[in-house]
């Protein structure tokens, strides 16, 4: 059983990357810390309970399940503010997403560039950021589990309730478009 | 460059960015403070836990689940045993049967009170 120290130590380390995930999902800051704050609740109240080792792919699967359950409310919200007014601004969240938000000045790993450097590394974090959102929805979950989460390609599965075939042909997928898509920037990694 | 080497480099390219504004760090710790306030301590296994606790205050000694259950598993054996050799089986009911209609009793059962009770108000 995992105790309250590993727990928090968990929820400390996946934080940041769960809150990035939900924002490349929904494109929006305060849904996204949302999400990441119901997350954790859900995983604690439920999964508390269970070994350390288990944790990282119930908090991933728990995660994905939250972010789909916002697809599903934001869907049925714009049927009835479309339905109800024309007037709605109900698109206006996805199109608020400016890329250049996350400009923000970037420390740690990137201290030691300089400025033109550092624009430049800024530019293209902006840019892989960009082509991750564009991604379709499973390709970008799979994408992610596997490649920064780390997962396995069964625990990805698993997490994504799919089988490991299909795990493969999403990261795959997913690999290519990103690459193609820098490609065309001008991108090379 | 293959999909392993590529992702590898998009994962480095993201890691660099995970520097979060302070108003968000600090929702995301209070996040994790109130997730971590509402942690679940037990497993559901545990429900019987009330039993140990039950036996613990009656004997005055903290007995752990795992005692209990073997005792309750054990009083339960013997009950079982009792019951299967006090109930006749029908082989044995049969040869009793049989025995009545060929006359060939033992002189036991004639001593028997129940069983001459039985035969008058068969008789009847």
């Amino acid at each position: 059983m995992a105790s309250r120290n590993e727990l928090s130590q968990f929820l400390a380390a996946v934080e940041r990357r769960a809150y990035k995930q939900a924002r490349y999902a929904v494109r929006d800051e305060q849904a996204a810390l949302d999400i990441v704050q119901d997350s954790m609740l859900k995983l604690s109240e439920k999964y508390g309970a269970k070994p350390l080792v288990e944790l990282p792919m119930l908090f991933q699967r728990i995660l994905q399940n939250t972010i789909r359950d916002y697809y599903r409310r934001t869907k049925v919200r714009a049927l009835w503010t479309t339905q109800l007014s024309s007037l709605s601004g109900g698109k206006d969240n996805a199109e608020d997403a400016d890329p250049l938000e996350t400009l923000a000045p970037v420390e740690g790993s990137n201290e030691a560039l300089g400025p033109p450097d550092h624009l430049e590394n800024s530019q293209l974090i902006v840019s892989i950021e960009d082509e991750l959102k564009k991604l379709p929805p499973r390709q970008r979950e799979a994408f992610l589990l596997r490649y920064w989460e780390e997962l396995d390609v069964a625990e990805t599965a698993q997490a994504m309730g799919c089988s490991e075939g299909s795990v493969k042909t999403h990261c795959s997928r997913a690999a290519h478009t990103l690459a193609s898509a820098l490609k065309r920037k001008g991108i090379t990694l | 460059m293959n999909e392993r080497e590529f992702a590898y480099k998009i994962k480095q390219q993201l890691d660099r960015q995970l520097d979060l504004d302070a108003a968000t760090l600090m929702r995301l710790k209070a996040a994790r403070e109130r997730a971590l306030a509402r942690q679940r301590v037990s497993e559901p296994a545990l429900v019987l836990a009330w039993a140990g606790a039950a036996v613990a205050r009656l004997s005055g000694r903290p007995t752990s689940m795992s005692i209990v259950l073997a005792g309750a598993a054990l009083i339960l054996a013997i009950f079982g045993v009792h019951y299967w050799q006090q109930t006749p089986t029908v082989e044995e009911l049969e040869e009793i049967d049989a025995a009545i209609l060929t006359g060939d009793l033992p002189i036991n059962a004639y001593l028997d009170k129940s069983f001459d009770s039985w035969l008058k108000r068969s008789q009847h």
